[in-house]
């Protein structure tokens, strides 16, 4: 399964960057978790200095803006 | 919408607001017609006195309403530009070094960075971990939401451009200095070796095009005013039954002289007011007696040491280190307020 980490202190674009990764998932048909990352020690110990901030399987792959839901898809896609 | 509107459209704004700032200062008048509720030929005497209670939150927002939609354009779809335009990255890889000049660097880049106060933080965090630490990471942490830009912006609008200017050259001081002296002390070195392990990750960043840029700044800028426009809506709502009903008695006898500023470097730690609404509510103060230097000292000691970033803070490096910059911080408010008070006022 498939697991997204959204990084972010619950600001509007954390949110955004969640919701565009729910759409993405949904949109591929796939099967995956999507995880909002709060704790701002947390945060920081993955090394995430911008957020938002998004992760697949532990990969980062946007920091400092919100991707959009074409971005993500084609993150998803090339994992397989 | 055309793809030439949508390139353009942000730059026609900051344009046109810019045009509103500077057109009333240089010939005296204002560019579009203005609603001022306080008629200058009475300058002793406060035209709000005369609305009833339930006008007066309406008359005071319309009145300000007439004298700042240009400026509120020009500084949100500024914040956005900045936002969309800015390498957050690059720059952060460029503060983070380690030499003298890093301390500068964090306060100069500052307001570019942070226009977005939730960035603030995971940015600061950045700076602790990176080759610069603690003491660049404080000095960018103060100097953040003391000369935030558009805080920077409104102040000269609405108090006066020598605070704004003075308000940006002691936070700048400040900050380097007091980020300085933290970073000495043990318990923050110790800090410092908590984080050392950790490397930040960086990612690709996404490349756009001017255009793509310009209607991103757009998309930004819709995202702060939606942001900060409620709370500002609301702030203002309240202030003008400060500006109507707080005697001015009381504000002369306590915020004018040296127990004024001191008292205002020290009210600012517990103020906790949403962006842009201290502007606001300094001004309503200063027409109600505040001395400039405790305006000064207030507007430079409450952003620096503000309880809600402050907690937030203290998860990352302590309350030892957290309660170091915010006792220096009211004491460099103060020094501010009372320097500006002795050499400046008289300029």
């Amino acid at each position: 399964m498939i697991k997204i980490e959204v990084f972010g202190t619950g600001c509007p674009k954390c949110k955004q960057t969640g919701k565009n990764s729910k759409e993405a998932l949904r949109e591929l048909g796939l099967e995956g978790e999507v995880k909002q990352v709060t704790d701002q020690v947390a945060i920081l110990q993955r090394g995430i200095t911008l957020t938002p901030a998004l992760a697949i399987n532990g990969d980062v792959k946007a920091m400092g803006r919100i991707p959009e839901v074409k971005e993500i898809i084609t993150w998803l896609s090339a994992l397989r | 919408m055309s793809k030439l509107l949508k390139t353009i459209l942000p730059w026609l704004i900051i344009a046109v607001g810019l045009a509103t700032v500077i057109y009333p200062r240089v010939t005296g008048t204002p560019l579009f017609p203005v609603f001022n509720y306080d008629n200058p030929s009475t300058p002793d005497y406060n035209e709000l006195m005369d609305y009833p209670f339930w006008q007066v939150p309406f008359v005071y927002i319309f009145s300000y309403l007439t004298r700042a939609w240009g400026p509120l354009a020009f500084a949100f779809v500024l914040g956005g530009v900045i936002v969309a335009f800015v390498p957050k990255q690059k720059m952060q890889r460029y503060m983070g070094s380690s030499s003298f000049y890093s301390f500068l660097r964090a306060g100069l880049f500052a307001p570019l960075l942070t226009v977005c106060s939730c960035a603030m933080i995971p940015i600061f965090g950045g700076l602790l971990i990176s080759g610069a630490g603690t003491g660049p990471a404080l000095t960018f942490l103060l100097m953040a939401p003391a000369a935030n830009f558009m805080a920077l912006i409104f102040t000269s609008q609405i108090i006066s451009t020598k605070i704004m200017v003075f308000r940006y050259l002691f936070s700048f001081v400040g900050a380097v200095l007091i980020g300085y002296v933290v970073s000495r002390t043990k318990w923050s070195k110790q800090q410092e070796a908590k984080y050392a392990s950790i490397t930040s990750v960086s990612s690709e960043e996404a490349k756009f095009t001017f255009s793509e840029k310009s209607w991103n700044a757009m998309k930004e800028a819709s995202i702060l005013a939606k942001l900060v426009l409620p709370y500002l809506g609301a702030g203002v709502f309240g202030i003008s039954f400060i500006e109507r009903y707080l005697p001015a008695e009381l504000i002369v006898n306590y915020l004018s002289g040296t127990t004024g500023v001191a008292l205002a470097a020290v009210i600012g730690v517990p103020t906790y007011t949403p962006t842009l609404v201290e502007i606001f509510l300094v001004k309503s103060l200063i027409v109600k007696g505040m001395a400039p230097a405790a305006a000064l000292a207030f507007l430079i000691g409450a952003p620096m040491a503000s309880i809600p970033s402050m907690m937030a803070v203290s998860r990352i490096v302590g309350w030892r280190v957290v309660g170091s910059y915010a006792i220096l911080a009211v004491i460099a408010a103060f020094i501010a307020g009372l320097v500006y008070q002795t050499f400046i006022v008289t300029l």
